[in-house]
């Protein structure tokens, strides 16, 4: 069940906004709860069982460790003074144990349903290479639950932080339930944590129609992204990477620069959905887009774009390695052999590698994906490390780099920067991805763009209008949101007429120039097949 | 402090009742400037062969076919006017939904009254008839808006106030016809078996409609199902022929073994796609055997020495035969 179909936003959607303001209030987690297993099964059938699985184990090992907990709390009173540094370490690797195990094996599902049958036929092919029998089966029965890789990272935070004693574990199954599986974030993210959301999940929120008319609107804004941005852009986008041999010059550059705009449109559209769905019910889940393209440079970007990702790799992959007493112990190495900044760089370079390289093939299966980690992993770490140069450029040649000239080079340069990895993304392979960045300094096929030929791959003029204008319509948003964060905030104090006129042009928008019906194909969310 | 809470819900859904019949107005709208002038592709008609009916002369075709691939690919209106006279349309489109087959007999009875409708039963179990097209279809038939939204292309400022004008002619009368021979080789698809498909509970509901639609009408219906080797089953023939039990209705099933035999039916000969469509050969073997079946059945006339119809009809043939042989 799509997030911007009929089936999910009039039926389902309608029916548990229904239940859960008629409910009372401790029963309308119980409510959400009920929804979010059925939308689950209705996606997913049987592997329900999988997230049902996480469930248990994230919720027992996190009980375990608060009587883990609770126990060294009433003993450590009754201990000489010396020993309590010991015993202080025991049940530090008990509770190191207990999520350990949790969180292995959620991540051994994750990885075995993603990622075996790739690893095997890769490992296979380098036996073939190297003359040695292969033994790896292929297993073509495995299926992927909805939102493993969401919902598993999810599942993982929580556990690394009640383990961290950042809070105590919730002793309420229905509460973890709820945290993992709450249905407008299940498939697709937002990932959240559990001290932002669980109590937000459980406490119940009666019928506010401000914060109701604010979450309509947003779904709305999302649906317009999706429906009339990005759906309108895929059977060009599928075209030019699907035949990339038979483009160059322009018109590949023209599927790059369509398929950036598709996949924020889409993902962003998405998450606008399920922010707005979730709003419904009173439940503010976290950002995760804020703005992405007006970024100065590929850090920030990672930074505003999948904010929720970023975050968790943060939190839970970088600090984790660069706070590490090996890591420390080799910055400390690195800072007395390199100097100060190259010893920095080269600590700081561990942590961001095992992040790019996580990011990578978490959003999916083959080399492609890895390259695609690399990809930012090198602009990265080149940005770190040429940072002394471009300070020296700019003293000596008196460059302003506060300057809005140099802003905006900076802006684009970034744009430019993360076209080329969303076309590494698309890419069917690597080989793909070079060949096309390639044929960019080829063939120009500008007279393809300018003689109408390019209208009939996929795209016609008009769907080109509709784009550009959705894009200038992005923009001019994302500036108004520069000086006003909460548009809907600042649109709800305009008069009626203007507000109204804003909400029907937007829903005239989303009807005559959606995607939708006979002439085109319903296209799955580009980030729902994570 | 009770009546100002009951003021204040008063102007809330004041408010959400006045917005509700504003964007009513406007998708009433828009459902007018967007709907086709005519039925001609340029119009935003995506399928105009299946609306080529407009331009026949009122009342003057006896038979109707609808349904999807199968029935402009299997039934020759061409042949069916060759071997007995009787004018006919096929109105299929590429993985049509009931819905959509529904709104075009509505159409099709606006301007004709034929003596027997047969409806394609394959897209029973291939379109997507299920909650997330049903309630949609059911509002695009009453703002179109939903169904033409993309002829904003086509919008031409010229014709939005004039009434429609239909210029697209069919001269195959809505079939695609396709001499190619492309054969299926696979293995006999038709094991009887006493296994019997899902009809999905919204399918079931459109087909009833469709049922009681013809009975209003006082038209007679037939199901037909086409041979298709790729996507029918004994188990989905089982299901439609309850249906029609419990209904009355005739079916006939070119995929059973022994209809095939009937039509001297040949999978070597007469596919173009290798087993999905059939070809010119195999729509005449069908149509064939259709006629024969209508012209004892039910009181068709021939109209072959019909001075207003013969001629136009006639022409048309001569062309069909000219473009893909006897």
């Amino acid at each position: 069940m799509a997030y911007n179909s009929f089936a999910y936003l009039v039926v389902f959607l309608g029916a548990a906004f229904l239940c859960y303001t008629i409910a009372p209030m401790r029963m309308k987690h119980s409510v959400l709860l009920v929804f979010s297993y059925l939308f689950y099964f209705l996606n997913s059938r049987m592997l329900v069982l999988f997230q049902l699985f996480t469930t248990l184990t994230v919720y027992y090992a996190g009980i375990f460790m608060n009587r883990i907990d609770d126990g060294a709390r009433l003993a450590k009173p009754t201990l000489p003074a010396e020993a309590k540094s010991g015993y202080r370490n025991v049940i530090k690797w008990q509770k190191r144990g207990v999520m350990l195990i949790c969180v292995l094996l959620n991540v051994g599902i994750l990885v075995f349903l993603k990622y075996y049958n790739f690893l095997s036929l890769s490992l296979d092919a380098l036996m073939s290479a190297l003359h040695l029998p292969t033994f790896f089966p292929q297993f073509d029965w495995l299926k992927l639950p909805a939102g493993i890789s969401f919902y598993t990272l999810q599942a993982s935070g929580y556990v690394i932080d009640v383990y961290r004693g950042k809070y105590r574990a919730s002793e309420r199954l229905g509460k973890v339930a709820l945290f993992l599986v709450f249905f407008p974030q299940v498939v697709e993210g937002p990932i959240g944590r559990f001290d932002e959301l669980g109590e937000q999940l459980y406490e119940g929120h009666p019928f506010d129609y401000k914060r109701d008319a604010f979450a309509l609107q947003l779904i709305l804004w999302g649906l317009f992204k999706k429906m009339v941005l990005a759906d309108r852009a895929n059977p060009f986008v599928d075209e030019v990477f699907g035949n990339y041999t038979a483009y160059s010059g322009a018109m590949t550059a023209l599927g790059a620069l369509v398929y950036t705009l598709q996949i924020y449109a889409d993902f962003s559209g998405v998450i606008d959905i399920v922010t707005g769905s979730a709003e419904l019910f009173g439940v503010r889940l976290a950002k995760n887009f804020d703005r992405p393209f007006f970024s100065h440079t590929v850090s920030e970007f990672w930074r505003r774009w999948h904010m929720t990702l970023g975050s968790w790799l943060r939190d839970y992959v970088f600090y984790p390695i660069s706070l590490s007493r090996w890591s420390q112990k080799l910055g400390r190495r690195a800072r007395e052999k390199l100097g100060e900044f190259l010893g920095g760089a080269l600590t700081m370079s561990v942590a961001l590698f095992a992040v790019w390289m996580t990011m990578g093939v978490w959003h999916g299966v083959g080399w492609k994906y890895t390259a695609y980690g690399l990809y930012y992993f090198l602009i990265v770490l080149a940005g770190t490390l040429l940072e002394p140069v471009n300070r020296f450029i700019s003293a000596k040649t008196g460059l302003n780099r506060e300057s809005r000239g140099f802003k905006a080079w900076q802006i684009l340069r970034t744009f430019l920067l993360v076209t080329v990895g969303m076309m590494l993304f698309r890419a069917d392979t690597v080989g793909a991805f070079f060949h096309m960045f390639r044929s960019l300094f080829g063939g120009s096929q500008m007279d393809v763009l300018l003689d109408g030929r390019a209208f009939s791959h996929g795209m016609d003029q008009s769907d080109l209008l509709i784009l550009a204008l959705g894009a200038v319509l992005l923009l001019v948003v994302g500036l108004l949101q520069e000086k006003h964060p909460d548009l809907r905030e600042a649109l709800a104090e305009k008069p009626t007429a203007f507000r109204w006129t804003v909400y029907f042009a937007l829903i005239l928008a989303l009807v005559i120039f959606g995607a939708y019906g006979g002439a085109y194909r319903a296209v799955d969310p580009i980030y729902g097949r994570f | 402090m009770e009546p100002k809470k009951n003021h204040k819900t008063w102007r809330l859904w004041r408010r959400v009742l006045c917005f509700a019949l504003i964007l009513l107005m406007l998708l009433a709208v828009s459902s007018w400037a967007l709907y086709p002038r005519d039925n001609s592709a340029d119009s935003g008609i995506t399928f105009p062969d299946a609306r080529g009916f407009y331009t026949e002369p009122e009342n003057t075709i006896d038979v109707y076919m609808v349904g999807n691939s199968g029935a402009y690919a299997g039934f020759s209106p061409m042949e069916l006017w060759s071997a007995y006279g009787i004018t006919s349309y096929v109105s299929g489109e590429p993985k049509q939904q009931i819905a959509a087959a529904l709104t075009l007999l509505e159409e099709f009875l606006k301007r004709q009254r034929p003596k027997v409708i047969l409806f394609e039963t394959d897209e029973i179990f291939t379109g997507e008839s299920r909650l997330n097209s049903v309630i949609p279809k059911a509002i695009e038939s009453k703002l179109p808006v939903f169904k033409y939204h993309n002829n904003w292309k086509h919008l031409k400022l010229s014709t939005l106030f004039k009434k429609p004008n239909y210029t697209y002619v069919s001269p195959t009368k809505g079939q695609a016809a396709n001499k190619a021979v492309n054969a299926y080789t696979g293995a006999e698809y038709m094991t009887p078996t006493d296994r019997v498909a899902k009809i999905p509970a919204s399918t079931r509901l459109l087909l009833n409609r469709l049922v009681s639609l013809c009975r209003e009408e006082n038209i007679p219906l037939v199901l037909v199902d086409m041979p298709c080797a790729l996507s029918w089953s004994y188990a989905r023939h089982n299901a439609v022929q309850a249906f029609a039990d419990e209904n009355g209705l005739y079916f006939m099933d070119f995929n059973t073994p022994e209809l095939r035999a009937s039509t001297g039916f040949s999978w070597t000969t007469d596919t173009y796609d290798g087993g999905n469509h059939l070809n010119c050969v195999g729509a005449r073997k069908m149509t064939c055997w259709i006629g024969d079946y209508l012209r004892t059945n039910y009181s068709l006339t021939d109209h072959r020495s019909d001075e207003a119809l013969a001629p136009a009809w006639n022409a048309d043939l001569e062309k069909y035969r000219k473009a893909y042989g006897k």
